[in-house]
C-alpha cells in the first residue's frame, strides 16, 4: 500500500482532473451496480454486460481526450461511454427503451452512442468497432484536423481477422488512431491464455509496427500516461499506437452468469487491488480528498442515479409504429422517398 | 412505500428459480446489501442481497418453491411504514400459466394434388367474374386445360348482354300460362313495370292471335322476311358457327367421291352383333381410317404457325348431333383400340357429349374427323373440314344397288354407299389424298383386310 | 447523343462527384493506376486525383468496407470497390451489421454515406466463387438500397445518385456489361432512385429485368415483334427503393408477366417482384406469373454449361411465347 503513495501526487495531473476521474469511476460503478438491480427486478430488456472493476481504463483513457475526438465501444461499453462524457440520465432512458434515451430506444446497451461527443457506439459484435475506427482515423487524416479516435476493444477480438486487418491498415496509412485493449482476461468464458499462444499482446501489435505499450489498468493514473503519451504521438501525425491495459471484471460476462469459469481465489485477489478503492487512498494520502468529501461524493453519485433512474422510468415509451423510422435518411422502409421534415 | 422483493433473473435462460432459504423473516429489518434469500437455479445456489432498506411486512413464498421468475417473494415497507390495506402489488403472486405446446402431429402424407388441380382460372377472370357477379365455374374455359382466362369472362359478359337483352322479362305466372299457350313471349308487349309482361299482357296477345288466325290473311307476294324468332349465337352454335366460317374462308377445300360396295362392312357389323357386341358402322369406319392413317400420314396431318404438321398420334373425331347442336367428341388413339374398344369409347363419349357433361379433352384435339349422314337419307355430300385437321370424312347412307359385280359384267344388287373426302389442299394434295380414300375404299370393301396390318 | 462505354460512363461519374465534392474518395483493391482496377473503372483516376484519394488497399475486405464505415459517418463520402460481388462475404459484417444499421441502432444519429461498388454475374467461365450475382442478400438487409443499372445512361446517373445519397449504397455492375455502349449525354445529369424505366413499350407481355437480363430481354422482344408479339420491357434500375408502381401499371396493360434475371431462381429478386405484384396487380393477371432466371446452382467453369445456366434471349423468348399463346 505505501507503493502507490510513495511516489506523491502526479505532475501531469491537476488535483481537479485526479478528482473528476475518482468521481467519474464511482460513477461508472454505481451505474453499473444499479443497472444490474433493475435488470434482475425485471425492469431492464435483453442482455446487460457489465464492467465493475474495469473503470480505471475507460476513465484513464478518456480523460487524455478532448470532447471532439472519438471512441468506439464494445458491447461492454457503459464505462466507455459514461468516460467520454454520456449522461446516466439518457443511458438509463435508453437501456429502459424511451424515447429520451440516446437511441430513442432503438440501440439499446449494445448500441448506445452519442454522435454529438464523438462516441460513435457501443457495438455487440465482438471486433466490429476496430475497421469501423480505422475509417474514422483515415476520415480526420483526410479532413486534417488534430482529432484522434480510440477503438476500446477486448483481448477476445484479437482473434478476429478484422483486428488484423484494422490494425495493418491503420500502420499502412499512418492514421490517429489508439488501440485501447481492454483485457480482462475472459473472453465470455473463454481465458486468454487458450486464446493466443504465450502471447504478449504489445508484441502482437508491435509487429503492426506501431508504438506498443502494456500497462496496470487497475490505475487510472498509469492508464492515462500511457494514452497520452499515444494521443500526442497521434496527433503530432505519428500515426496509430497500440496500448494494452491489463484489467479485470468482477462479474459474469452478462448479468446472470455465475461465472463459474473465474476461480474465487482469482476473484479475491483483483477485488483487492480495486481501481476505486486504490486511487481514493491516494487521493486521500495527497491531500485531494477528505472523509466528507468522500461521503458527499458516494451520495451524490447515488441521488444522480436515483434521478437518473426516475427520469429514464417517466420517460415516454415510444409509439411501437417508431420501429419503422429512422432506418434511412431517404426513403422510408417501404422505400418511399422521406420529405425534408423526417430527415434528421 | 412498499417495495417487492421478487424472484431475480439471473441468467439468460432463466425462467425459474428455487428459493432454497429465508434469511430473514417477517418482521425483520433488511439493508442494502444484506443476504435476504437463496435462490437455486439450474447452474448454482445464489445468495441475494437486498437492496432497500425496510421491514420484511409478509413472506409469500415459502423454502423449497419453485417460481418463475419475477414472481413476488415478499413485500418490505420502508422504515416507520405499514402495509396500506388497499395496497396492490406489481409483480404476479401466482405463477402465470405455463406456455402448452401443441403436441406435434404426424405428418400425414398428403394426397398429391393432380396436374391440373391449380389455375381453372386466372385472377383477371376470377376478378372480372366476381366483379359482374357471375361464377366463373359457369364458363368453358379457352385457354390450356379448359382454364377460363379474362377473354372467356368477357365473352360472356357480352353474350350474357346479348341475351338479356333478348329475352323479355316476365312475371312467372305470365311466363308459365305462354309457355302452356305456346306463345313466344318476345312477340308480346309487356305492360307493367319496366315493360314487364304480365299474365293480362299474355292473355291479351294469345287472345288477339286467336282473332288475327281466325280471319285469313293474305300472303304478302313481297314484303320484308319477319323474323318469327331470333336465336342469339351463344355457346356451342356460337362455337360452330364461327369455326365453320372460318374453315371455309381459309382452307382450299377439295371434295373426292367414291362409291364402296358396303357389303363386307354390313357382314361384319353382324358378326359383332351376333355376338352380342355393339358395334356401329360408324366404329368399324373409325378403325378403318385410324389404320389407314397410318398408312398415309400426309392425311393425319394440321396447318402450323407456318409449317404443316405431321401428327404422330391418331385421334379421331365423330361428328354428333346433340340438342346443344354439333359436337365432335373424339377417340383417342383410335389406331390403337379394337373395333369394340371403339365402341365403347364413342359410346360413352357420345353420351358425355349429349348429356352436356363432356371431359374437355374429350372435344379437341382431333387429328381427323369422321361425319356420318347416312341414318338422315343423305348421300353424297361436302363437309366443312374441321380445323386445324386437313382431312374429314363424310359417310352417305346405304342404297340397294345394281352393280356390276365382276369382269364378266355380271349384275347384283348391292348396298353402294359414298364416301366424300374433303381435303385442304394447302396441307396435301389430290393424289395424297385420293391414295388414302382409295385405302379406306379397300378396307370397307374387305374389311378382313384389317386382318392384315398391325 | 455521343455512345461511350457503360465503363466511361461510370468513371465519368466517379470523376464528375470527386471534382464537385472533396469528401469522396475511393478506396479499393488495384484501383490505382497503372492498374486502374480489375475492370478498368478507375484507371487514370489515380493520376488526376492522387493516391491519397484514390486510396489502393491491401487485400483487407473487412478493413477497407470497415474503414469506408467509420469515415462515412464521421464527415467523408467513401466509394469503396470490392473487386468481385463474391469477396463480399470478407465484409459481411461491416456491411449488414453496421453500415447497414448505425443510423437506426443509434435512433437517426448518424447517417452512411457509403457507396460500395462492385460487379458480378456470369459469362466469362469465372466459375463458382467469381461469378455469382448476390444482389438477393442485400435487397434483405434493412438499411441498404441496391442500384443495378443497365445501360451507360443509367449508370452515370445512378452512380452520381449514390455518391449524393446519405444512405448507404450496394452498387451492382455487371462484368460483361462494362464494354457495352449507348448514348449518354454531355453535361450533368443525375438519375433518380426508386423510378424504373420502361426500356421498351408493348402489350401483349410485361418482362421486368435487371443488369444483364434487360439486354437479353430486348433481344427477345425484336424476336418476339417478327413473331407480331408486343413485350414491354420494365428495368427497375434500382432493387430498393423499388418502382412497384410502374410494374403495376405495365401488368395492367399487358396481364401477363415475366420477371428475369442472372440470379439463382430460388429466393431472387424476382420472387420479391412477383409478390408483390400477386398483392398489388392481382386482378390484372391473366396467366400464372412468370420467372426465367438460372437454375438454383452456382456457376459453372465449363463454357458450354455456363451457357446451359445463363438466362438469355431465347430462354426469355420461349416464356413468353407461351405465356402469350395460352399454352401455361
Amino acid at each position: 500500500m505505501n507503493d502507490e503513495i510513495r511516489e506523491g501526487p502526479p505532475q501531469d495531473l491537476t488535483g481537479e482532473q485526479l478528482l473528476g476521474m475518482y468521481r467519474r469511476m464511482r460513477l461508472i460503478r454505481a451505474f453499473e451496480n444499479t443497472a444490474q438491480r433493475h435488470f434482475e427486478a425485471g425492469e431492464i430488456a435483453g442482455f446487460l454486460h457489465l464492467s465493475q472493476g474495469q473503470e480505471a481504463v475507460p476513465v484513464g483513457t478518456c480523460t487524455a481526450l478532448r470532447r471532439d475526438d472519438y471512441i468506439t465501444s464494445t458491447h461492454r461499453g457503459h464505462g466507455d461511454v459514461i468516460a467520454k462524457g454520456c449522461d446516466v440520465k439518457y443511458m438509463f432512458a435508453e437501456l429502459y427503451g424511451r424515447t429520451s434515451g440516446y437511441c430513442k430506444g432503438k440501440g439499446g446497451s449494445m448500441h448506445i452512442a452519442d454522435f454529438s461527443q464523438g462516441i460513435i457506439g457501443a457495438n455487440g459484435i465482438v471486433s466490429g468497432g476496430l475497421p469501423i475506427s480505422t475509417g474514422v482515423g483515415l476520415s480526420i487524416k483526410m479532413r486534417g484536423t488534430d482529432q484522434v479516435a480510440v477503438c476500446f476493444f477486448g483481448e477476445g477480438a484479437t482473434a478476429e481477422g478484422g483486428f488484423h486487418e484494422a490494425l495493418n491498415l491503420a500502420s499502412l496509412w499512418q492514421i490517429p488512431v489508439i488501440f485501447v485493449c481492454q483485457n480482462n482476461l475472459y473472453a465470455l468464458s473463454h481465458p486468454w491464455d487458450k486464446t493466443a499462444y504465450q502471447c504478449e499482446l504489445e508484441h502482437r501489435a508491435a509487429t503492426y509496427h506501431m508504438p506498443a505499450d502494456c500497462v496496470d489498468g487497475m490505475d487510472a493514473v498509469a492508464v492515462y500516461r500511457a494514452v497520452r503519451k499515444a494521443v500526442d504521438h497521434a496527433r503530432a501525425g505519428g500515426g496509430p499506437s497500440f496500448v494494452e491495459a491489463k484489467t479485470y471484471r468482477f462479474l459474469g460476462h452478462y448479468v446472470g452468469d455465475p461465472a463459474l469459469y473465474m476461480p474465487a481465489e482469482e476473484r479475491q485477489a483483483w477485488h483487492k487491488r480495486d481501481a476505486i478503492l486504490k486511487l481514493g487512498r491516494q487521493l486521500r494520502a495527497w491531500g485531494y480528498l477528505t472523509e466528507e468529501k468522500d461521503a458527499q461524493m458516494a451520495t451524490d453519485v447515488e441521488a444522480e442515479l436515483a434521478a437518473a433512474i426516475e427520469f429514464a422510468k417517466s420517460s415516454p415509451i415510444p409509439a411501437p409504429e417508431e420501429a419503422l423510422d429512422d432506418l434511412c435518411v431517404h426513403f422510408d422502409y417501404l422505400g418511399h422517398p422521406l420529405q425534408g421534415e423526417k430527415r434528421s | 412505500m412498499p417495495f417487492e422483493i421478487t424472484m431475480p433473473q439471473l441468467g439468460l435462460t432463466m425462467e425459474s428459480g428455487v428459493l432454497v432459504k429465508w434469511c430473514v423473516q417477517e418482521g425483520d429489518r433488511i439493508a442494502p446489501g444484506e443476504q435476504i434469500f437463496e435462490v437455486e437455479t439450474d447452474k448454482a445456489t445464489v445468495a441475494v442481497e437486498a437492496h432497500e432498506e425496510g421491514t420484511i411486512e409478509r413472506i409469500l413464498v415459502s423454502e423449497g418453491q419453485e417460481v418463475p421468475v419475477g414472481t413476488l417473494l415478499a413485500i418490505a415497507v420502508a422504515a416507520g411504514e405499514t402495509l396500506p390495506t388497499a395496497w396492490q402489488p406489481v409483480h404476479p403472486s401466482v405463477a402465470p400459466a405455463p406456455v402448452l405446446w401443441p403436441a406435434p402431429q404426424v405428418a400425414l402424407p398428403s394426397a398429391k394434388p393432380s396436374a391440373d388441380a391449380g389455375l381453372q382460372a386466372s385472377w383477371k377472370a376470377r376478378t372480372l367474374a366476381h366483379q359482374a357477379g357471375l361464377d366463373w365455374r359457369t364458363i368453358a374455359g379457352s385457354g390450356p386445360g379448359g382454364r377460363v382466362v379474362a377473354e372467356d369472362v368477357t365473352q360472356a359478359l357480352a353474350s350474357a348482354a346479348a341475351v338479356a337483352k333478348s329475352e323479355p322479362k316476365a312475371t312467372s305466372v305470365a311466363a308459365k300460362l305462354a309457355a302452356s299457350l305456346g306463345l313466344d313471349l318476345s312477340a308480346v308487349v309487356g305492360s307493367g313495370p319496366q315493360g314487364r309482361i304480365t299474365q293480362s299482357d299474355v292473355l291479351e296477345a294469345a287472345a288477339a292471335i286467336i282473332r288475327e288466325r281466325a280471319v285469313p290473311r293474305p300472303v304478302p307476294m313481297s314484303g320484308p322476311a319477319q323474323v318469327l324468332n331470333a336465336v342469339p349465337l351463344t355457346g356451342v352454335r356460337q362455337v360452330v358457327s364461327e369455326r365453320m366460317a372460318v374453315s371455309a374462308h381459309s382452307t382450299a377445300r377439295v371434295t373426292l367421291f367414291r362409291e364402296v360396295d358396303a357389303t363386307g362392312l354390313v357382314d361384319l357389323r353382324e358378326r359383332f352383333i351376333s355376338r352380342g357386341l355393339q358395334v356401329s358402322y360408324n366404329d368399324i369406319l373409325v378403325k378403318i381410317c385410324a389404320v389407314s392413317l397410318r398408312e398415309h400420314p400426309e392425311a393425319n396431318a394440321r396447318m402450323g404457325d407456318g409449317q404443316i404438321e405431321y401428327l404422330g398420334r391418331i385421334h379421331i373425331g365423330l361428328a354428333v348431333d346433340t340438342d346443344r347442336g354439333l359436337l365432335v367428341p373424339v377417340i383417342r388413339n383410335a389406331d390403337l383400340l379394337t373395333v369394340p374398344q371403339i365402341a365403347v369409347a364413342r359410346s360413352r363419349l357420345i353420351e358425355a357429349a349429349r348429356a352436356g357433361y363432356s371431359l374437355p379433352d374429350d372435344l379437341t384435339g382431333g387429328t381427323f374427323t369422321l361425319t356420318n349422314l347416312g341414318m338422315l337419307g343423305v348421300e353424297g355430300f361436302t363437309p366443312v373440314i374441321n380445323l386445324p385437321e386437313c382431312c374429314i370424312l363424310g359417310v352417305g347412307r346405304m342404297v340397294r344397288k345394281p352393280v356390276v359385280v365382276d369382269e364378266s359384267d355380271t349384275l347384283a344388287v348391292r348396298p353402294m354407299m359414298i364416301l366424300s373426302l374433303a381435303f385442304d389442299h394447302r396441307v396435301i394434295d389430290g393424289a395424297p389424298a385420293a391414295r388414302f380414300l382409295e385405302r379406306v375404299v379397300q378396307l370397307v370393301q374387305d374389311p378382313w383386310l384389317l386382318l392384315t396390318v398391325n | 447523343m455521343r455512345e461511350i462505354t457503360y465503363r466511361d460512363a461510370l468513371k465519368e461519374a466517379l470523376r464528375e462527384e470527386m471534382i464537385r465534392d472533396e469528401r469522396v474518395f475511393l478506396m479499393g483493391e488495384d484501383i490505382a493506376d497503372p492498374f486502374g482496377s480489375a475492370y478498368k473503372v478507375t484507371l487514370g483516376l489515380s493520376p488526376e486525383f492522387g493516391t491519397d484519394r484514390v486510396l489502393q488497399t491491401p487485400i483487407s475486405e473487412q478493413g477497407f468496407v470497415g474503414a469506408g464505415v467509420g469515415a462515412a459517418i464521421t464527415g467523408m463520402r467513401p466509394v469503396v470497390e470490392l473487386m468481385y460481388i463474391d469477396f463480399v462475404t470478407m465484409a459481411m459484417d461491416q456491411i449488414a451489421n453496421q453500415a447497414a444499421k448505425i443510423r437506426y441502432m443509434s435512433g437517426g444519429q448518424a447517417k452512411v454515406p457509403l457507396v460500395i461498388r462492385t460487379q458480378g454475374g456470369p459469362g466469362r467461365s469465372s466459375a463458382a466463387q467469381h461469378a455469382q450475382s448476390l444482389e438477393a442478400w442485400f435487397l434483405h438487409i434493412p438499411g441498404l438500397l441496391v442500384a443495378m443499372p443497365s445501360t451507360p445512361y443509367d449508370a452515370k446517373g445512378l452512380l452520381k445518385t449514390a455518391i449524393r445519397l446519405d444512405d448507404p449504397v450496394m452498387f451492382i455492375e455487371q462484368k460483361l456489361l462494362y464494354n457495352t455502349t449507348g448514348p449518354v449525354p454531355e453535361g450533368e445529369y443525375t438519375l433518380p432512385f426508386g423510378v424504373a424505366d420502361v426500356k421498351r413499350e408493348g402489350t401483349d407481355c410485361t418482362v421486368v429485368a435487371t443488369s444483364m437480363a434487360v439486354v437479353k430481354a430486348l433481344r427477345a422482344a425484336e424476336l418476339l415483334e417478327q413473331e407480331g408479339i408486343s413485350v414491354e420491357v420494365v428495368d427497375p434500375r434500382t432493387l430498393f427503393p423499388l418502382d412497384i408502381d410502374t410494374i403495376v401499371q405495365s401488368v395492367q396493360k399487358t396481364s401477363r408477366l415475366v420477371v428475369t434475371h442472372e440470379a439463382p431462381e430460388r429466393g431472387g429478386f424476382a420472387a420479391e417482384v412477383v409478390a408483390q405484384i400477386a398483392d398489388k396487380a392481382f386482378g390484372y393477371i391473366d396467366a400464372p406469373i412468370q420467372r426465367v432466371c438460372a437454375p438454383s446452382v452456382p456457376p459453372p467453369f465449363a463454357r458450354n454449361m455456363e451457357d446451359f445456366i445463363m438466362v438469355d434471349e431465347k430462354k426469355i423468348a420461349d416464356r413468353v411465347r407461351k405465356l402469350v399463346r395460352g399454352e401455361i
